[in-house]
């Protein structure tokens, strides 16, 4: 209590504002105003880019890139290897065995006496004698068409000889075949006839494979069996011999078919196949207008007969409605006015004939802007090239000339239409296949992503200024609802051309060019329900003249992914 | 007198051009000097006014950052309701390269102080946690700042952290010479580590966002270390010594001339070496490595190929044990002129220096006290780590044996609003205090 009062009177005017001072430090702890620590926060949005990697198309591979099913090649001009689309499409003759027949043929001969016992002619009176009677005969073996043909091989079918006795004596006969010649040794085959002998005596039938019928005999030189016959005689007292006195001879071929021959064959239809092949490059185009400076149409026929065929280029067309027949306008080696009566106006491509059996000739054929009306077919953008050509045998042909049939032989001609890019696009609309796409990530980010950035760098060396159109589609029952589209224009920027229209930028001198994508909230909330997104590609080239695009000319791409991610575990605007 | 007005001019002036502050200064609990036997924390020189003092648990806390919570969070304009989290608000709020936070807290569990008849001898028993982190502003703050969506920015986390929570027992003894004009003081003290968790000197680690978004990472020795408590199994932690240390404090006080008095104090010199429990939280060096996306003309995933950076051989991170590694005390600085106007005003200027913090500014402190024999009180006019003027306020009296003490730097900032405080520090106690001179000759 004294401890109290003491201090209690000790207590001035400076302790109380030391006091009041120390109250009023605590005390204003509950002045504080901390309601501002009572708001809400809003959830913090960060910015982060990812790049999502890089990409470098040759001009080659970026036609590629557009749709799959484009063929994309190449083709060398002035040096420089042009981009180019190129169809191939194959043609076969059909039924080559029909172009050389020899149907089941009995080629006939005859062998008259012309040795008689004491040299005269009647009956013999005396004892037996021998005679011996050779020479030789000839009969026609002729194939079922015009053929002039000096040699025949075959791959199947029989011979058979039968030989009818008319003469008043027993015989013994060595028949050669001169013309049908195996291992290097004519048919040979000794015939002993008796007397009497009406119903013809024959050989057992033989194969003709293996052998060659050597038909360059008789007074034509051609189609004739050349047989030499070889008779011995034994006359008998009271036998008779006449002019009359004579041996009948047929050599029966039956079920042949020719391996290969030599002769004249003329002028003669083949059959060949019709061919459609589809120009995907141009399916894809819708609008615009291109403009290709030197397409190509290149046949290469390889020959394996030999003789030349020549194809009616007439039957070459293209679906386009209008300029859709081709028109050659001009000879040149192997291009042929067809000078037939009455005269046309159309061209043979001449194929030449192979000018050994088994070996080949190829023939190449250009047909290009110059020497026809191609670039105005293509410039028509057909869908489909349709070749229903028919194929002659020695076209144009004015004398007869020595040929060969090889059936094992063919002619096939690869018709390929190759359109470099030599070309003027203005506006030119490439609409690729639409595609799936799958958004459910999307679904998860929707609440969190406020917006979204594709940044996309390119530089670019090739002459072809690019538009993209990107549609974001939601199909439903059959129905399809575009979403939202974004288009970006330039997307690459074409690159400036020389006097020869060949691009003048390198990778390393050309400035790169930046394009954003932006997608709203709005539009990121929407690609929940994208299922597809359709592209179309706008291409122009970048000079008024055309341009050569070089398949080494090159684009690249560098792709980043800009987003404002939002931290939030609340749905969006459920708060704000 | 005039002359002694100069000089305190001249010295403030100086202080306050070289314009280089600490935070956690608690300048204005140094003003009030040998009042209170706590003020040996600051200053191991202590010349008590009375015999005998002890000192009942007091708690004294200091938070500095360059950042206010409106700096952070301001005002939405269109809902009062909302505030913004403004990362780029905050970082261009950030002045230099880095945001230096600090928070420390310290418990002041035994204090025992005998006046000696030219000195004095405490016994002392504390509890502390440092935390400080000196962060890059082209680190954590830059990526906040969309630093990832910046082309040609580099990111640099070069950040140094530091929490160190420790106990200090020890022994101050203050003497003093010269016919009492010159004072020194020293703490011994003897440290116990409890929990640190520290980052790698020099440890760097940067992510260049290039032109195209890529990115080219560089990390050196970019690791962070953990010793003592493990968090993650904090029931299974036992208390134990491992982790020791020394430390001590040094100070001393001139009378220049009468009444004029300079001091200087230099804090918690020392380290603790951790060696129990030590973790390394590492990655491995890389030099430039690329991250430039996937191949777009492959099936290549663009997540899977940013996930292969970690890769073997890569950005290679883990866990392995560490070995025994020190850290330095939080040393501080304090060095003061004071001058005693007829005994009862004094007038003070005060520069604090964080030593742990070395791009850290120093906190100035001009101050006025009334210096009676049991009670004083005055205020504080400081310029802050953030360069602002803050007001701060100090008194220690005695009622009976119970001394009561409070002391903050920043005033005007509890008063005013809370949400704009960027920094701010209270310290507050009691003692029991026997022995009280009559009437002090001053």
């Amino acid at each position: 209590m004294n401890i109290i009062k003491k201090n209690y009177s000790s207590l001035s005017f400076k302790n109380l504002v030391t006091i009041g001072v120390f109250l009023s430090l605590v005390g204003c702890a509950d002045t504080f105003d901390t309601s501002y620590f009572d708001k809400e926060i809003n959830d913090p949005t960060i910015g982060v880019a990812l790049k999502l990697g890089n990409a470098t198309y040759t001009a080659k591979e970026l036609f590629e890139e557009i749709d799959k099913d484009i063929e994309v090649s190449e083709t060398v001009s002035q040096g420089k290897s042009l981009v180019s689309f190129v169809y191939t499409e194959t043609i076969k003759e059909t039924n080559i065995n029909d172009f050389l027949t020899l149907s089941d043929k009995d080629s006939k001969q005859k062998f008259y006496l012309t040795v008689f016992p004491n040299g005269t002619k009647g009956t013999y009176i005396g004892p037996d004698l021998v005679l011996e009677d050779s020479k030789p005969v000839f009969s026609e073996l002729k194939p079922d068409n015009d053929a002039k043909l000096t040699e025949i091989s075959f791959s199947e079918g029989t011979f058979q000889v039968f030989l009818t006795n008319k003469i008043d004596s027993d015989l013994q006969i060595e028949f050669t075949l001169n013309s049908l010649v195996k291992d290097g040794k004519p048919f040979v085959q000794t015939f002993n006839l008796p007397k009497g002998q009406l119903t013809p005596y024959s050989s057992s039938p033989k194969k003709l494979e293996g052998y060659i019928a050597n038909l360059a005999n008789g007074t034509n030189g051609y189609n004739t069996l050349a047989t030499n016959i070889k008779a011995r005689i034994v006359a008998k007292n009271g036998e008779t011999f006449t002019d009359a006195s004579s041996l009948s001879c047929t050599i029966k071929f039956r079920n042949v078919k020719i391996k290969s021959a030599k002769g004249v064959f003329g002028k003669k239809t083949l059959d060949v196949e019709t061919k459609k092949f589809d120009l995907t490059f141009f399916e894809k185009l819708t609008e615009g207008n291109i403009s290709f400076k030197s397409p190509r149409l290149k046949l290469k026929a390889t020959n394996g007969y030999g003789f030349p065929i020549g194809i009616t280029l007439e039957g070459i067309t293209t679906t386009a409605t209008t300029n859709n027949q081709l028109s050659v306008l001009k000879e040149d080696a192997n291009l042929k006015l067809r000078s037939e009566t009455p005269e046309t106006n159309d061209y043979y491509a001449i194929i030449n004939a192979s000018e050994n059996i088994g070996i080949t000739k190829t023939t190449n054929i250009e047909i290009n802007e110059q020497n026809s009306n191609l670039a105005d077919l293509i410039n028509e953008k057909p869908q489909k090239f349709i070749i229903d050509v028919n194929a002659v045998s020695n076209p144009n042909a004015t004398t007869d000339t020595s040929d060969f049939f090889d059936s094992s032989a063919s002619i096939d001609v690869e018709v390929q239409a190759e359109l470099p890019l030599h070309v003027s696009f203005k506006s030119l609309r490439f609409e690729p296949d639409i595609f799936e796409i799958d958004t459910k990530d999307f679904k998860d980010l929707e609440n969190n992503i406020n917006t979204l950035t594709l940044e996309v760098f390119t530089k670019n060396t090739i002459p072809l200024n690019g538009n993209i159109k990107i549609q974001f589609i939601t199909t439903k029952e059959g129905t399809e609802t575009v979403e939202f589209i974004k288009n970006i224009e330039n997307m690459i920027d074409g690159a400036p051309v020389n006097r020869d229209g060949f691009s003048t930028n390198t990778l390393a001198t050309v400035s790169e060019n930046i394009k954003k994508i932006n997608l709203t909230p709005e539009e990121i909330k929407a690609l929940n329900k994208v299922t597809h997104v359709k592209t179309v590609i706008t291409l122009d080239t970048t000079n008024k003249e055309a341009v050569k695009i070089q398949s080494t000319d090159i684009v690249t791409f560098n792709m980043a992914l800009l987003v404002d991610y939002t931290f939030s575990d609340k749905e969006k605007n459920a708060n704000n | 007198m005039k002359n002694y007005i100069k000089l305190i001019t001249l010295i403030v002036f100086s202080i306050f051009l070289k314009n280089d502050i600490k935070a956690q200064s608690h300048v204005s609990f140094f003003h009030l000097g040998d009042y209170v036997q706590q003020s040996t924390e600051l200053s191991p020189v202590y010349l008590p006014k009375n015999k005998l003092s002890i000192g009942l648990p007091g708690v004294s806390v200091a938070v500095s950052n360059q950042l206010s919570y409106r700096q952070i969070f301001p005002q939405n304009l269109t809902n009062p309701n909302f505030v913004d989290f403004d990362m780029q608000g905050m970082y261009n709020a950030i002045d230099g390269e880095y945001n230096n936070f600090a928070i420390s807290q310290s418990v002041n569990l035994f204090n025992l102080a005998f006046k000696r008849k030219h000195g004095s001898i405490t016994f002392f028993v504390n509890q502390k946690v440092n935390t400080n982190w000196k962060m890059s502003k082209n680190g954590v703050l830059n990526i906040l700042n969309n630093g990832l969506q910046k082309r040609n920015n580099t990111i640099l986390l070069n950040d140094q952290i530091d929490a160190t929570l420790y106990a200090e027992a020890g022994i101050g003894f203050t003497q003093q010479f010269l016919k009492d004009k010159l004072a020194v003081g020293i703490k011994l003290k003897y440290l116990i580590g409890v929990a640190n968790g520290s980052t790698q000197e020099n440890a760097t680690a940067s992510v260049r966002v290039n032109n195209d978004y890529s990115w080219t990472i560089n990390t050196k020795n970019a690791f962070a270390r953990s010793a003592g408590i493990d968090l993650e199994n904090i029931k299974d932690y036992k208390f134990n010594t491992n982790n020791t240390g020394i430390g001590f404090d040094i100070g001393a006080s001139y009378e220049i001339i009468p009444n004029l008095i300079v001091e200087a104090a230099i804090n918690d010199i020392g380290a603790i070496t951790w060696k129990d429990n030590v973790k390394e939280y590492y990655v491995n060096d890389v030099t430039n490595l690329e991250h430039e996306g996937t191949n777009l003309r492959s099936d290549n995933d663009v997540l899977d190929d940013l996930e292969a950076l970690t890769e073997s051989g890569k950005l290679d991170t883990g866990e392995r044990k560490g070995t025994s590694y020190k850290t330095s005390l939080a040393t501080t600085s304090y060095l003061s002129a004071s001058y005693s106007l007829f005994k009862k005003h004094q007038f003070r200027a005060t520069m604090f220096n964080n030593h742990k913090l070395k791009d850290d500014k120093a906190v100035l402190g001009l101050g006025y006290n009334l210096a009676l024999r049991k009670t004083t009180y005055g205020v504080v006019g400081i310029k802050n780590a953030q360069g602002e003027i803050d007001y701060g306020v100090n008194f220690a009296t005695k009622i009976g044996p119970i001394q009561i003490y409070a002391a903050t730097d920043n005033l005007n900032k509890i008063l005013g609003k809370p949400e704009e405080v960027r920094n701010a520090n209270l310290k507050l106690g009691l003692n029991l205090v026997f022995g009280y001179g009559k009437k002090s000759k001053d």
